[in-house]
């Protein structure tokens, strides 16, 4: 069962057999309409002056909004899915963008699962369209930076060069890539856990031989299995 | 004609045309004003084969449109 209030016009329309095709309707009491199908079968009641029928406080959560809101109210699976197309993401990516399952977002797409709050999710959405439009992920920003916006950043940050006078020497350039420009490990670390935190990835050290030396993470980071998954797709690709 | 956000939902969901509504309020067989100040309106409309009730507020604004058999009812009495 569904239901439509109407706040501005306070009248409430229960709709009991969505799909079935309206036929007539018949004034049960006054202001109370019940709607027929060709065949008589009841398929909704109708009600003006709700408000003084039933308390309809209890239906803010749930009203659909009308006007601009009208839109947002009707975000259904199949939209979803457009809209995340349109901004060229995978159901992975989308649901790491707001948070939830990949699992949520597969159903929400196939309308299995009703999508509760969809002003927020519109709002999401409509925040994702404001961000710079994502490159087509890659084994090593899957890896390594979970947010792509984080990789123009990092990116910069190794084109940069230093250059270093020596007085009476002339002077070199060296480029700044994390592991060349610090003097020390200490410097080195602080740097990577500078750039972590701006960008909400995972810093890990590694010592000389490859090893890990430490780590910390710092939001976005993905579950292994999520990892796997990816991997498993990869190689189907 | 002015109309609320109910009554364009329910005019589509009932399949009901909006010239229908808006002849019938500009030729009504019938009208009523309720306690409240609406007016309801009736009118036949041969292409549905119905009687249309169409409920409009104080002001005009078109609020909701129906198919009355209740009216058919009481007509044929």
């Amino acid at each position: 069962m569904k239901y439509f209030y109407d706040r501005k016009s306070d009248s409430l329309y229960l709709s009991l057999a969505e799909r079935r095709e309206y036929g007539n309707s018949m004034e049960a009491a006054p202001g109370v309409v019940l709607d027929f199908d060709d065949h008589g079968q009841l398929i909704g009641i109708d009600l003006e002056r709700a408000s003084r029928v039933i308390d309809v406080s209890d239906l803010e959560l749930h009203e659909e909004p009308s006007g601009v809101d009208a839109e947002t109210a009707r975000l259904d699976g199949v939209t979803l899915r457009q809209k995340r197309e349109q901004l060229n993401l995978s159901q992975l990516e989308l649901a790491r963008r707001l948070s939830v399952s990949p699992n949520t977002i597969a159903r929400w797409e196939r309308g299995e699962l009703k999508i509760e709050h969809p002003g927020m999710l519109q709002l999401a959405l409509g925040s994702l369209h404001k961000t710079a439009p994502r490159e087509a992920p890659t084994a090593a920003s899957r890896t390594y930076y979970p947010d792509t916006n984080a990789r123009p950043l990092i990116e910069r940050a190794r084109s940069v060069r230093k250059t270093t006078v020596h007085p009476g020497r002339g002077s070199e350039t060296i480029p700044t890539v994390p592991r060349d420009k610090h003097r020390t490990k200490a410097a080195a670390i602080d740097h990577g856990r500078e750039i972590a935190q701006n960008t909400s990835v995972k810093r890990v050290a590694h010592d000389r031989d490859g090893r890990i030396r430490d780590s910390d993470s710092y939001g976005n980071e993905r579950h292994p299995k999520e990892r796997g998954t990816d991997s498993k797709h990869a190689k189907k690709k | 004609m002015r109309t609320t956000e109910y009554f364009e939902r329910k005019i589509q969901d009932r399949g009901i045309d909006r010239m229908w509504c808006e002849r019938t309020v500009e030729n009504p067989i019938a009208t009523e004003v309720q306690e409240d100040g609406r007016v309801r309106y009736w009118a036949y409309i041969p292409e549905a084969k119905h009687y249309l009730r169409v409920v409009t507020e104080a002001d005009g604004a078109l609020l909701n449109a129906f198919f009355d058999r209740t009216f058919e009812r009481r007509r044929v009495k």
